[in-house]
């Protein structure tokens, strides 16, 4: 399978608590939805996958090559775009000068880089603002700040993780809209909380429960999932449903095979 | 396209703390300067010595603080998340996060320079110059104390680490500085006494590679990887090299310049000479010994000239009296003391012109009272101890004698005790 | 009552505050005695430190008004104030009796006096830096204000120059104590009333 992003027996370790367990996955292009409780190991996944943090064993592998190798690994990284799940800024800098910022530390040439700065805050709609310093910003427009830098070199592999914290309800239909159109011709990787965005934006859904693969699918077939269970307790939609019900059956399903690697935390 | 965007070394130098780190810097040296600015307003050499210092004692510790704040900033602002997944060399993000703390303070303290050294283009004298080697050394300096903060705030997560940099920048400088061994000229603030020394040609490059050599073999520690990091050891090899020549050559790194120490002479008789370095000084001296001139033009055996001495025992001449550390009396070559200066003057005149001539009271009370009549020395209010008896004795006779005879005597006087026999000295 | 003044104690990094002042009197007290007896000037070798040692312990001072919990703070029923004052009076005693007792003798001549003094003063500025630019970087102001005098250490006694050079006066100069006294007044009123300045989003740490 030709995929941009590829784990094989991903295992990561804090400490003692164990946040993905020998996982196997694979991204192509499209939107793919990461979702999962709280502490499931999604954004330990997106970190490995960012190169931030080296796995505790297992094979990475990015844009066709294992990043553990250095020289693999800087290539990797200037075809990367990543919003970290606390995104750090300079408060002094302008949208301009913060996304130039991140636009030289990925190595864009520079003549490139201009237009390139402009179109990314462009497609985050704060052409307006962009000579605004972003201590001035709003939480909202902070984080398409931080969308703005992710994208801002045309990323291969976009990685963002819960990029629609703060959003407001319009924004957040712009930014599916964005995410689809980005989807295109990346992979991007979105994980949140929120599974409206998973429905709208994602051609893929990855559920991850205690640090392994609950479920994987389109959006669809989880929702029908959803359906099919028919009139559970839980949740306001079918994807929704879908979603507990994956996440339930994961678990009882999980339970007797794999006692020995419950998750403490 | 509307804008185009620019390296964001422009970004950086504009914003943060940097430039108010390098206004501070300039308004701290500036302040100081001013403070003490009759300390330096009088030559080259003081002008350069001073900033050196300043630059040292006051901007020196601001700049490293204020990079040790910065290079926290990763850390306060959560964006090494964001940093750890770029491609971009370690070593160019790290200059580059570096810059504006390193850049801003060293601005603040050439600005600082270059105004004093324009106060001082109109007291300095027409030989010498400012010495912009040294100035560059003290400059390269600054900037590499500032990039070691800037790594210790890379390293050290803690709050007070920027005032501690200070701290240390504050102490560690004028501890080497004071050291009484030739290891203190490894100081870039060391100060050193002569107006008209210049330093050896090499001196403030081999101090620059010194200091520089340092900072870049730290930076090259912390910024390359673990194969690379053996490239640290080259300016760390060249700042030990300059090291050991600046510690080899101690004192010398400073000589005496014969341009500024030949003398300059007005005419009058005895002539009164100033180095040249302090040549503006000679109308006010001339002025202030007047009376003294007056009175040793009439005795013979007096000393023909009164010069301005190197402090070290030197005298071109036997039949020259000598005065040392002019900058004293003077400021900003207008005379503030000269009844200090001319009674000084008169001192040295009356004593023998050879080191190691025994004290004797009976010559001490003579010796001085002949210096009294000459010059008189201004009386402390209220006045401290009492005078001896012989002296008190000696200076009444004197006064009370007849012109001629007292010319005659003064003349005996000055002929023993300027031939270095001051026992052959006859009594009043 | 004593777990709730411990749980604000610890919120504010008070222990680790506490053991830096702690540490510096002996340290200081060691230097004193170096400085002493290793160079020919006898009490007056002291004046570094005396400078320089307020100058630290202001600086661990102006770190503790910190607070990760501003907007939270403001919403609280106590008021503030009294535990402000307290907390920026209480440590200021700490400093200024470990420091002054680090300097024994002579206490005319950068001795107990002029430790106390600039202690005072010191924590003064850094208080009202605190409540103006944030305690994050309270230590700066001083920090300007010793670069800038520390040079002209050797400025004479008294005078007008004892007004602003109030931190490197020998002792009893009464100018040096006015000035420093009026600086920590006006830093602990100001701090106690306003707290330390909010430092914005985005600035953790």
């Amino acid at each position: 399978m030709n995929s941009a992003a590829s784990v094989r027996k991903l295992t990561v370790r804090h400490r003692r608590t164990t946040a993905l367990d020998a996982v196997d996955l694979a991204f192509g292009t499209g939107v793919h939805g990461l979702l999962g409780p709280n502490g499931a190991g999604k954004t330990s996944l997106i970190r490995v996958l960012a190169t931030v943090a080296p796995p505790t064993s297992g094979r990475v592998e990015l844009l066709g090559g294992d990043v553990s190798a250095p020289a693999h690994r800087t290539a990797v990284r200037r075809r990367l775009g990543y919003l970290p799940q606390e995104f750090g800024y300079y408060p002094g800098f302008t949208v301009r000068e913060f996304v130039a910022y991140v636009a030289w530390l990925k190595e864009m040439p520079r003549a490139a880089a201009s237009a390139a700065v402009e179109g990314a805050v462009a497609r985050v709609g704060l052409t307006d603002r962009i000579d605004a310093k972003i201590r001035t910003l709003s939480g909202g427009m902070v984080r398409r700040v931080g969308i703005a830098q992710a994208i801002v070199n045309d990323p291969d592999l976009l990685l963002l993780d819960e990029p629609t914290a703060g959003l407001d309800p319009e924004q957040r239909v712009d930014f599916r809209a964005l995410l689809r159109e980005l989807g295109r011709d990346a992979t991007v990787i979105v994980s949140t909380h929120l599974v409206e965005d998973v429905a709208a934006a994602c051609t893929e859904v990855t559920l991850i429960g205690a640090g392994r693969v609950a479920y994987r699918g389109t959006p669809h077939a989880l929702a029908a999932l959803g359906e099919e269970a028919g009139a559970e307790d839980f949740g306001d939609n079918p994807i929704e449903r879908g979603y507990a019900v994956a996440l339930r059956r994961h678990r009882s399903g999980a339970a007797p095979t794999t006692s020995g690697w419950s998750v403490t935390r | 396209m509307s804008r185009t965007t620019t390296h964001p070394l422009r970004a950086e130098l504009r914003r943060g703390v940097g430039l108010p780190a390098g206004a501070a810097t300039l308004a701290a040296l500036l302040f100081a300067m001013y403070d003490r600015a009759d300390g330096w307003l009088t030559g080259w050499t003081d002008t350069t010595d001073m900033l050196r210092s300043a630059g040292v004692i006051v901007g020196a510790p601001l700049a490293a603080a204020a990079a040790c704040w910065q290079g926290g900033r990763e850390r306060r602002r959560g964006t090494e998340e964001l940093l750890a997944t770029v491609s971009r060399a370690r070593l160019r993000r790290t200059l580059l996060a570096a810059a504006p703390t390193v850049l801003w303070p060293v601005v603040g303290y050439l600005l600082t320079a270059a105004v004093c050294l324009a106060a001082t283009w109109q007291y300095a004298s027409d030989v010498g110059g400012p010495y912009a080697s040294m100035l560059a050394a003290d400059a390269t300096a600054i900037g590499s104390l500032a990039a070691l903060g800037f790594l210790v705030g890379r390293l050290v997560p803690w709050r007070l680490a920027p005032p501690l940099v200070a701290l240390a920048v504050f102490s560690v400088d004028p501890y080497i500085a004071n050291q009484d061994s030739p290891i203190a000229w490894l100081s870039p603030g060391k100060e050193h006494v002569y107006a008209w020394d210049r330093p050896v040609w090499w001196f403030g490059p081999v101090s620059m590679v010194w200091m520089a050599g340092l900072a870049a073999a730290a930076l090259l520690a912390y910024a390359t990887r673990r194969r690379a990091r053996a490239l640290a050891l080259a300016p760390l090899a060249a700042a030990a090299t300059a090291a050991v020549l600046i510690v080899q050559t101690g004192e010398g790194v400073w000589r005496p310049d014969p341009a500024s120490a030949a003398l300059v002479c007005d005419d009058g008789a005895p002539r009164v000479c100033a180095s040249r370095t302090h040549g503006r000084m000679l109308p006010d001296a001339s002025a202030a010994l007047a009376g003294l001139s007056a009175k040793l033009r009439a005795i013979p055996n007096a000393p023909t000239r009164i010069v301005e001495s190197r402090g070290d025992g030197h005298r071109a001449r036997r039949t020259d009296a000598t005065l040392f550390g002019w900058d004293y009396y003077f400021r900003r070559n207008r005379i503030v003391e000269p009844e200090m200066f001319a009674a000084n003057a008169a001192l040295d005149a009356t004593a023998p012109p050879c080191p190691g001539v025994s004290d004797k009271e009976r010559y001490n009370d003579l010796s001085e009272a002949v210096a009294e009549w000459l010059a008189p020395m201004p009386r402390p209010e209220p006045p401290i101890g009492q005078d001896a008896p012989g002296y008190t004795r000696a200076l009444a006779k004197l006064k009370a004698m007849p012109d001629a005879e007292r010319t005659r005597w003064l003349g005996g006087y000055f002929a023993a005790v300027r031939s270095c026999h001051p026992e052959r000295v006859t009594a009043l | 009552m004593t777990t709730n003044l411990l749980l604000y104690a610890r919120s504010r990094a008070l222990p680790v505050t506490v053991g830096v002042l702690i540490a510096a009197a002996p340290a200081t007290a060691w230097f004193a005695d170096w400085l002493v007896s290793g160079s020919g000037l006898g009490p007056r070798a002291r004046q570094p430190l005396v400078v320089l040692a307020p100058l630290l312990v202001s600086a661990a001072i102006g770190a503790s008004l910190y607070t990760h919990s501003e907007e939270l703070d403001r919403t609280a029923v106590r008021p503030w104030w009294p535990r402000r004052a307290c907390q920026l009076l209480l440590l200021t005693a700490v400093a200024a009796g470990l420091l002054a007792m680090a300097v024994p003798g002579e206490s005319q001549v950068y001795g107990a006096y002029a430790m106390a003094r600039n202690v005072l003063g010191s924590v003064g500025v850094t208080a009202l830096a605190a409540a103006l630019i944030g305690a994050r970087l309270s230590w700066l102001p001083m920090l300007v204000h010793t670069g800038a005098v520390y040079f002209t250490a050797r400025a004479e006694p008294g005078g007008p120059g004892a007004v602003w050079a109030w931190s490197v006066q020998p002792g009893p100069q009464r100018a040096a104590w006015w000035t420093a006294a009026a600086l920590f007044a006006a830093g602990t009123c100001l701090y106690a009333l306003r707290g330390a300045r909010p430092e914005g989003p985005g600035s953790r740490r």
